[in-house]
């Protein structure tokens, strides 16, 4: 199990530079590329969403697929930031500051920590000597990307009668029109938010303690 | 402005990918980063639909549901932690017995 099997490789993410490091910086100079040229207009969008969208796919398909783990989770950091830019696009700017700023700053952080702290093996080639159950898992998977492209077809338009817009109005920004939202209609949950997150905080101490 | 169907199938694609990585890896703390990239596409629907029905709700869930992906997974790693303490390895494939 413990077979540190990376013996000619001097620093572990040294052969990674290429693909993470080059399209997370790549992610970052567009998202700002797109802050200041959005005006340009739909053709430059729609370039600028096949661009992150492929950068995305690619990302997430190494960080599921590639066997080292430090690999794995910096190609998570570089489909984050592209979603980010995905969110910028589609004018959530607040989402796409708090994605970058939540997945890249604290939940990876939290990754290469735990990580590092546990000895990032190498995973085993088991998988792949298991034809049964990587097809399995390629059935499955490719099964509930089909139900959900079916039922996406077959759901019509979803307008909900109940839904006006309401949110958005001449001079307010995203960020002052969510602030509104959530400290107005959506005030108890997310004060109830604040608990869970304290929950969490308290659970993940009381668990990880070395004597109880 | 690209139509809303472009973000679904991306999403469904994110989330298939996501699937993939959970039920392939061995390693707890790559199944937990698959299962990051799975609530990263449900993020990415609620933005879309949020832009496309020009209401601030889905955004505000995106917030909320960012916020339950932390803490899950400071627990989830907690776990991962305290398991590989009893077990000396974090290899999903292995805990196999309820009693140690």
């Amino acid at each position: 199990m413990h077979d540190r099997s990376c013996d000619r490789c001097p620093s572990p993410f040294l052969p990674f530079t290429p693909l993470g490091v080059s399209s997370t910086i790549l992610g970052f100079i567009a998202s700002i590329l797109v802050t200041y040229t959005y005006s340009l207009g739909p053709m430059f969008s729609l370039i600028i969403f096949y661009l992150f969208a492929s950068v995305l796919l690619v990302s997430a398909l190494a960080s599921v697929t590639l066997r080292h783990p430090v690999y794995s989770v910096l190609s998570f950091l570089a489909s984050m930031c592209s979603l980010a830019v995905l969110f910028f696009i589609q004018q959530a700017y607040f989402i796409a500051i708090v994605q970058i700023t939540v997945y890249a700053g604290a939940i990876l952080v939290l990754f290469l920590f735990v990580l590092m702290l546990i000895g990032y093996d190498k995973e085993p080639r088991t998988v792949r000597r298991h034809p049964v159950r990587l097809g399995f898992s390629i059935a499955i998977a490719a099964l509930s990307l089909a139900g959900l492209l079916w039922m996406a077809q077959t759901a019509g338009p979803l307008t909900p009668a109940a839904l006006q817009p309401q949110t958005v109005q001449a001079g307010v920004g995203n960020v002052e029109a969510l602030g509104r939202l959530l400290f107005r209609q959506y005030i108890l949950p997310f004060e109830l938010l604040s608990f869970v997150l304290l929950v969490a905080i308290i659970g993940s101490v009381v668990l990880a303690k070395k004597e109880l | 402005m690209i139509s809303e169907s472009h973000y679904l199938v991306l999403a469904f694609l994110l989330f298939a990918i996501g699937l993939f990585g959970a039920l392939t890896r061995r390693n707890l703390i790559l199944i937990l980063l698959s299962i990051e990239i799975m609530f990263n596409a449900i993020h990415l629907i609620f933005v879309t639909f949020s832009r496309t029905w020009n209401n601030l709700d889905g955004q505000v869930a995106a917030l909320f549901s960012m916020a339950v992906a932390a803490a899950e997974v400071a627990v989830g790693l907690a776990i991962a932690i305290l398991l590989f303490r009893s077990r000396k390895t974090i290899d999903a494939s292995q805990f196999n017995s309820l009693k140690d």
